[in-house]
C-alpha cells in the first residue's frame, strides 16, 4: 500500500485521466479544486492545460484570478512552468470551425463579422453549445498530458455530454458531424477522459452529486471519481465517535454537538458516495489557514488511504 | 430597512451566487412578509425538492403542474402565519411556460411543425435567453394577475443575474434584429436578397437547417407579444415598488460573487436593499461542556479523547473567528449598507431551517 512509498505530494495526480472535466453545483469549491489540481499535476512535470468555459456576464472570471489575472484568452496562454490555462468560448470555436471549412481567414472573419451572422450564431438553438464544443476539442488534438476542465454548472455537463448525439440525430453527415464523432471518441473514451464530481459533506449535496453520477452515465461519460470537498477535521476513531455519540447531547447550541454533526454527516457522506463508486472517492479537507491552503494539492487523499 | 420592504413592496428580487442558500433566503423573505400581509407568493427558479419538502407539499405537484401552490394551514401555524393571510409557493418550470406560451399563441398547425423538430423536443434550454424569458413571461403573469400583493422572486446564481436583468434588452434587440426579419412573415427587404443563405445550409445539412428556420419562424411571430412583455418588465424593475436583496456566504469565491452583483446593480441604477449574509458559523458557548458530568466524567479518565476533542474545538474555534473577521471586513467594504447575518444552522429538517432564518431576518 502507500505507505511504504515516498511521500506522494498530490496523490491524486496519479490518478488523473488526460482530459478530466471537473463538475458539481455552484458553491461546493469546484473552481478552487480544479485550480489546485491543476497546479499539482503542472508540480509534478506534466504538461498540464487548465480551462474554463466562457461566461457571457463578462465578470472577471474567479478561475483567472487564482492566478492573478482578470481573464483567460482565447489560446492557451502559459501561466507557470508546465502550466497553461485557456478560456473555451463559443465566438472562437465557431470561427475556428468555419476558417476550418472555408480554409480562408479573411473570409471567415467577414462571414463571422457580420451582425446578422452574429445574431443568428447567438440565437440559434445549441449553436453556442457547438462553438463551445468544436473550441474544446481543438485543445483535446493538442498535446497537453493532463487536461483539467472547469464546467460551469451541473446542467452544462450533462448538456455538453449529451450534445453529440443530440446533433448527430440532425446532422449525420458532414464536416460538423465528423467533427461530433471525434469529439464523441474523446469523450467517451474511459482510457482518456473522467469527470470528477465536486460536493460537499451534506446531505442535499451528496444527493445532488450522485444523482449526477447517474446522469453521466447515462450519458456515457467515464467517471474519475467524487471529490468531497470541505471535510471537517476527524480526529476520532469508529470506535471513540460511538463512545461520544452514546452521550446525549441534545442542545444544538452545545458546541461539542455541532463538531460531532458535522463529523457525522461527514462519515455518512463518505458511506454514501463510497457505495456508489467504491474505491474512488476524494477527501478534500476544510482549510483553516493560508498556510493551508497553499499546501491544499497535497491534502486532497482518497478515501481509506493514509496520509 | 428590510422590514418596511417586506410590508410596502410589491416585488422582491432575490439574487446571489450558487450555493448560498438562496432559495432558502427566499422562502424566508416570503415567510416574514406573510407574517405581515394577506397574500404572499414565493416564486424559485430551482426546482428544490428540500424547500417543496420543508412546505409540506410533493414535488411533483409543485414541479409539473407549474402553477403555484397556497400553504396548507397546518404549516402556516407552525410558522407563525395567520391563517387569514396566505402564502403561495411556485416553482419555475420553463418547459411548462414555454409550451403555453406556444400553445396559447400559435395555430394548431404551426404548433406541431415546432414540435415535431428535434431541436424544441431536446434543446430549447440550448437558446440563447430563452429560459430567462420564460421566467419573464411567467412573473409577468403573476404580477399581472393581480392575485398577490407580494412577489419574492429567486432568481438565477449571480452571474446569470446579470442575464436576468438584461433580458428585456437583449430579447429586444435579437428581436429587432435583421435575422428576425428576414422570418418575418411577408417581409422582405434588401438584406434578404443579399444575404444568400445557401451556403450555411450546405454547412449545416438540410435538416438542421430547416429546424432553425422554423424556430426562427416561429418566435418571429411571437415577437410583438415578447417586445410588449420586455418593454412592462424593464419598466416595472425601475419602479419604487420593486427592491432587490443580494444573498452571499462569506466565503471569499461568494464574496467575490457579491462583488461583482452590486456593481453590476449600482451600473443599471436598480437599488439594492439589503445584503444577506448566509450560512455564518457562530461560536457556540462553552459553559454547557461543564453541565454534561457524565461525559466529563468519561473524558478525565481517558486523556486521549479528552485531547482530541480540545484539538478539535481549537480548530473549530480557527473556523468561527475566521468567520467574525470575514463578516468584519465586508461591513467594513459596504459601509452604510443595510446588512443582514443569518448564522449557519445544522438541522436536518428543512422547516426548522426555514423557521430559524424567517425568525433571523425578521428580528433584525
Amino acid at each position: 500500500m502507500s505507505e511504504n512509498l515516498s511521500f506522494d505530494p498530490a496523490p491524486i495526480v496519479r490518478d488523473l485521466r488526460r482530459i478530466n472535466l471537473i463538475t458539481g453545483k455552484g458553491g461546493v469549491g469546484r473552481t478552487t479544486l480544479a485550480a489546485t489540481i491543476a497546479r499539482a499535476s503542472a508540480a509534478q512535470g506534466k504538461r498540464t492545460l487548465l480551462a474554463e468555459i466562457e461566461d457571457d456576464s463578462g465578470w472577471e472570471s474567479p478561475l483567472a484570478r487564482f492566478f492573478g489575472k482578470k481573464h483567460f484568452a482565447g489560446e492557451p496562454e502559459a501561466l507557470e512552468k508546465n502550466l497553461s490555462a485557456i478560456c473555451i468560448s463559443a465566438s472562437s470555436g465557431q470561427e475556428d470551425f468555419l476558417n476550418s471549412f472555408l480554409k480562408i481567414s479573411t473570409l471567415t472573419h467577414m462571414v463571422m463579422s457580420n451582425q446578422g451572422i452574429r445574431w443568428f450564431l447567438d440565437g440559434a438553438p445549441a449553436f453556442r453549445e457547438m462553438g463551445f464544443f468544436y473550441h474544446l476539442l481543438m485543445q483535446l488534438r493538442k498535446d497537453y498530458e493532463v487536461i483539467i476542465l472547469d464546467l460551469p454548472a451541473t446542467g452544462h455537463m450533462v448538456g455538453l455530454a449529451r450534445l453529440p448525439n443530440l446533433l448527430l440525430k440532425m446532422i449525420p453527415f458532414g464536416p460538423i458531424a465528423d467533427r461530433l464523432k471525434e469529439g464523441q471518441q474523446f469523450f467517451y473514451d474511459k482510457k482518456q477522459t473522467a469527470a470528477w464530481i465536486v460536493t460537499l459533506p451534506q446531505t442535499l449535496p451528496v444527493s445532488e452529486a450522485i444523482e449526477l453520477k447517474h446522469a453521466l452515465e447515462e450519458e456515457q461519460i467515464p467517471l474519475g471519481g467524487f471529490l468531497l470537498n470541505r471535510a471537517p477535521f476527524n480526529p476520532f476513531t469508529e470506535e471513540e465517535g460511538q463512545i461520544l455519540e452514546s452521550f446525549s447531547l441534545k442542545s444544538k447550541t452545545h458546541r461539542l454537538m455541532i463538531d460531532l454533526e458535522r463529523i457525522r454527516r461527514l462519515r455518512e457522506a463518505e458511506k454514501r458516495l463510497s457505495e456508489e463508486m467504491k474505491d474512488h472517492v476524494w477527501i478534500a479537507p476544510e482549510t483553516f489557514n493560508p498556510m493551508e491552503e497553499a499546501d491544499f494539492g497535497s491534502r486532497i487523499r482518497k478515501l481509506g488511504e493514509n496520509a | 430597512m428590510l422590514k418596511e420592504a417586506l410590508a410596502s413592496k410589491k416585488c422582491l428580487i432575490v439574487c446571489g451566487g450558487g450555493g448560498v442558500g438562496k432559495t432558502t433566503i427566499a422562502a424566508s423573505l416570503g415567510i416574514a412578509a406573510t407574517r405581515l400581509r394577506k397574500r404572499v407568493l414565493v416564486v424559485t427558479i430551482d426546482p428544490s425538492k428540500r424547500l417543496a419538502e420543508a412546505f409540506g407539499f410533493k414535488e411533483e405537484s409543485l414541479i409539473n403542474g407549474g402553477e403555484p401552490l397556497l400553504l396548507s394551514a397546518e404549516v402556516k401555524a407552525k410558522l407563525g402565519i395567520a391563517p387569514e393571510n396566505e402564502l403561495s409557493v411556485g416553482i419555475l418550470n420553463a418547459k411548462y411556460v414555454l409550451n403555453q406560451i406556444v400553445e396559447q399563441t400559435l395555430t394548431p398547425i404551426q404548433q406541431q411543425k415546432l414540435k415535431n423538430t428535434v431541436l424544441y423536443a431536446n434543446m430549447s434550454n440550448m437558446i440563447y435567453g430563452l429560459q430567462e424569458y420564460t421566467a419573464y413571461e411567467w412573473v409577468t403573469r403573476m404580477i399581472q394577475a393581480g392575485k398577490y400583493d407580494f412577489i419574492v422572486l429567486d432568481t438565477p446564481p449571480a452571474a446569470h443575474a446579470k442575464d436576468f436583468f438584461n433580458v428585456p434588452d437583449k430579447v429586444k434587440n435579437l428581436m429587432e434584429s435583421r435575422v428576425f426579419q428576414i422570418f418575418m412573415p411577408k417581409k422582405k427587404n434588401w438584406f434578404t436578397s443579399v444575404m444568400n443563405f445557401s451556403w450555411v445550409e450546405k454547412l449545416l445539412g438540410e435538416r438542421i437547417f430547416s429546424e432553425s428556420r422554423i424556430f426562427f419562424e416561429t418566435f418571429a411571430t411571437l415577437r410583438d407579444r415578447i417586445l410588449e412583455r420586455c418593454e412592462w418588465l424593464s419598466r416595472f424593475f425601475t419602479q419604487q415598488e420593486v427592491a432587490v436583496v443580494a444573498v452571499s456566504t462569506v466565503e471569499p469565491f461568494a464574496q467575490f460573487e457579491l462583488q461583482g452583483l452590486i456593481a453590476f446593480l449600482k451600473q443599471k441604477r436598480i437599488p439594492l436593499q439589503s445584503v444577506i449574509l448566509n450560512q455564518v458559523e457562530v461560536r457556540q458557548s462553552a459553559a454547557q461542556d461543564a453541565t454534561l458530568t457524565e461525559y466529563q466524567e468519561y473524558l478525565s479518565e481517558n486523556p486521549v479523547l479528552a485531547n482530541k476533542i480540545k484539538l478539535l474545538h481549537e480548530r473549530r474555534e480557527g473556523l468561527v473567528e475566521r468567520a467574525e473577521l470575514r463578516v468584519e471586513n465586508i461591513k467594513k467594504n459596504l459601509a452604510g449598507q443595510e446588512m443582514i447575518v443569518v448564522s449557519m444552522t445544522y438541522d436536518e429538517d428543512g422547516f426548522e431551517i426555514l423557521r430559524s432564518s424567517s425568525e433571523q431576518i425578521q428580528a433584525f
